[in-house]
């Protein structure tokens, strides 16, 4: 009953077969649609949750409950002019929400969505991501510097040295997590998770886990670490002097690299599209009827346990900002430098003696 | 021609193009951007070298971590845009230091014999990274372990070079903060006292 | 090798496309048309700026773009050896602790020094 799921995975081998250009794209394409499908309503999502935290209604005129709210958005800012401020470099002004897109979607290429959904299964998959958020930065300061505004710029540097802070956390505990998997490619970190949920990495690595999505809500300036666009002091930040679809293609960069942090927090701590439940385990089950056979269906591995994953972190997101009020400018680079860094340390070398004494079932 | 030759021409033209730029444009900050342009198309050359690992820490040193503080450096020295320098001295030293370097290259390419020289054959199915780690960590350990004590002491110069002792203004210490007792700081006085 | 990451060569031209072309579309449909002053001038609240809004600044974030080097350098040799540990054995991590070591003595340094300090 199933067999639609495993025609889909044979397109995938199929379209690898094919002359590999036409067929790359369309796998692009197939990965890059959805994604901006769930930005547009992540975006919805997002106003509506916070609105019935704050007992509001959230967005409900357009369409069915609002639901063509996000399409409203984008068409609406599609038509706005994108003004260009006096004394400002047009083609950096213009290039920097480029950069800050590119560098959000282009680590989805390593990105496994199932045993065998991956687009590029390269042996540095890691280092790829890591080297890429890495870069996330220069749009930032670029918009900041060529708009010519003192807010843009004020707000870009901030957002600068507090993303170089919490990139080093970050890299730390991607250090942790490597040094269980033995192996920079993250189907093999997953498949080092095989297990039931006991297993995945957050057990054993549960502080570098918090550093991590941490570092990932800091990484992506969103509250409560967002003083690079705090309103209240900065306006909007480096993006202040954006109008039209160069807000827009910002703000859809923003939602995807959270996007990202949520997929990536998915997969390295809680093991992808692992279940959590082991099946050797419930191994007695009788399977003769339809019921049982879609139970058994969902209990499986697959790509539904990677995407409930990652929507609950993507969800986090969103209760964070409904939460907590933001960080202050210096308790932010104190918790970075002071705090996070020092906790990704120390937990390096417990699992150093925990490999020494090789701890079961994490360390062989 | 195969794609990889016509890769590798595409981008060693970015590069050598972006290099020349590099060196002509009047704006510092597009200078640093052209400079990531060369480092980005340079990793792409170490990629086709099968330098897998060492083409991505291209780009996460040099391209994530250094030249973002080019770009620091720049906007915080705020130079002004249109400097008329001396340029004719700039122009003499400028071409006897190309005379020179060109001499130099030109003896070592023409006058160097190549044929003996050994070339690495990059394994078909070797894992990059892992190789790497097992040479640097068991043949290298201790250039390795010097490298701890260069950064000690980069560490410690960029320190001397940026902290100076003046008095620094009032900071709020949350450590301090959270040891504070209700006692210290509230009185309550009743009338009766009084 | 290289055929893996072709696929990856090419989804950043296409992200770069799918990012760019809204722009573009939005410059070519949205002309503008009345550039006067007020419209162009960078915001600052209403008034007219002084100056440049390139602006010198604190050379905290200057010492903050060193340090980050450092420390970037420092996850550069640990990605190898953490792939390499299990080849490694204990004289992998004793190397490593040596290494770390010798790093947390210049991170306590800073700590003390006050470069992580931010008034």
């Amino acid at each position: 009953m199933f067999d639609f799921l495993n025609n889909f995975t044979s397109l995938f081998t199929f379209f690898n077969e094919l002359s590999i250009l036409p067929s790359t794209l369309i796998l692009i394409l197939l990965i890059m649609v959805p994604l901006l499908i769930v930005v547009a309503y992540y975006t919805y999502a997002e106003r509506k949750i916070i609105a019935s935290m704050q007992g509001r209604l959230g967005p409900n005129v357009v369409g069915p409950y609002g639901l063509f709210q996000p399409f409203a958005d984008g068409v609406k800012l599609f038509f706005k002019e994108i003004i260009i401020p006096v004394d400002s470099n047009k083609f950096l002004f213009l290039l920097a929400p480029v950069i800050t897109f590119t560098v959000a979607f282009s680590a989805w290429a390593v990105i496994p969505f199932d045993s065998v959904m991956v687009l590029s299964n390269i042996n540095a998959g890691l280092l790829y991501i890591l080297a890429l958020t890495s870069l996330g930065i220069y749009g930032i300061i670029i918009a900041g510097w060529s708009s010519n505004s003192k807010y843009s710029l004020l707000g870009a540097m901030r957002s600068a040295a507090q993303i170089i802070a919490y990139e080093i956390a970050m890299g730390f505990a991607l250090v942790g997590v490597i040094m269980i998997s033995g192996s920079l490619n993250i189907g093999d970190i997953i498949h080092a998770q095989k297990g039931s949920m006991l297993n995945w990495l957050w057990v054993p690595l549960f502080p570098l886990f918090l550093v991590y999505f941490i570092s990932g809500v800091a990484e992506t300036n969103r509250a409560p670490f967002d003083v690079a666009e705090g309103e209240s002091e900065l306006v909007a930040g480096f993006h202040v002097e954006y109008s039209g679809m160069g807000f827009a293609i910002f703000f859809i960069a923003e939602y995807a690299n959270m996007i990202l942090i949520s997929a990536l927090t998915a997969i390295l701590f809680f093991g992808g599209w692992l279940s959590p439940f082991n099946l050797n385990s419930l191994g007695g089950l009788e399977i003769n009827d339809v019921v049982s056979n879609i139970l058994l269906f969902f209990i499986n591995d697959g790509i539904h346990w990677f995407i409930i994953k990652t929507l609950f972190f993507m969800f986090c997101f969103i209760w964070f900002r409904a939460t907590f009020p933001r960080y202050r400018y210096d308790q932010i680079m104190r918790l970075g430098w002071k705090i996070l860094i020092p906790i990704t340390l120390i937990w390096i070398f417990v699992e150093m003696l925990f490999i020494y004494y090789k701890v079961e079932p994490w360390f062989l | 021609m195969d794609i990889t030759t016509i890769l590798f021409y595409l981008v060693t033209t970015v590069i050598i193009l972006s290099s020349v730029s590099m060196i002509i444009v009047n704006n510092t900050v597009h200078a640093a951007l052209l400079l990531v342009l060369i480092f980005f198309n340079s990793a792409i050359l170490w990629l086709m070298l099968q330098a897998e690992f060492l083409s991505i820490i291209l780009v996460l040193v040099y391209v994530g971590a250094v030249l973002v503080l080019f770009l620091f450096v720049v906007m915080l020295l705020d130079l002004p845009k249109k400097q008329k320098a001396n340029q004719k001295l700039y122009l003499l030293f400028s071409i006897i230091t190309s005379v020179v370097m060109f001499i130099e290259l030109y003896i070592v390419i023409f006058y160097q014999d190549f044929s003996n020289s050994l070339i690495a054959i990059p394994l078909p199915e070797s894992n990059n990274t892992y190789e790497i780690g097992l040479m640097l960590f068991t043949d290298y350990v201790f250039s390795f372990e010097v490298t701890a004590f260069i950064l000690l002491v980069a560490i410690i110069a960029a320190i001397a070079i940026n902290i100076s002792d003046k008095q620094k203004a009032l900071r709020q210490d949350p450590g301090k903060q959270v040891l504070e007792n209700k006692s210290d700081r509230l009185k309550i006085i009743k009338d009766d006292d009084l | 090798m290289l055929s893996n990451y072709f696929p990856i060569l090419l989804f950043i031209i296409v992200s770069a496309a799918i990012g760019a072309f809204p722009i573009i579309l939005s410059r070519l449909i949205n002309k503008g048309k009345n550039n006067n002053k007020a419209k162009t001038s960078a915001y600052e609240c209403g008034f007219d700026s002084f100056d440049d809004a390139r602006m010198k600044f604190d050379i905290r974030y200057y010492l903050v773009a060193i340090l980050f080097i450092i420390f970037d350098l420092e996850i550069a040799f640990l990605f190898p050896w953490a792939v390499a540990l299990e080849s490694l054995g204990t004289s992998g991590l004793i190397t490593m602790s040596i290494f770390l070591l010798v790093l947390i003595i210049g991170f306590i340094y800073e700590w003390k020094k006050g470069a992580l300090d931010w008034d």
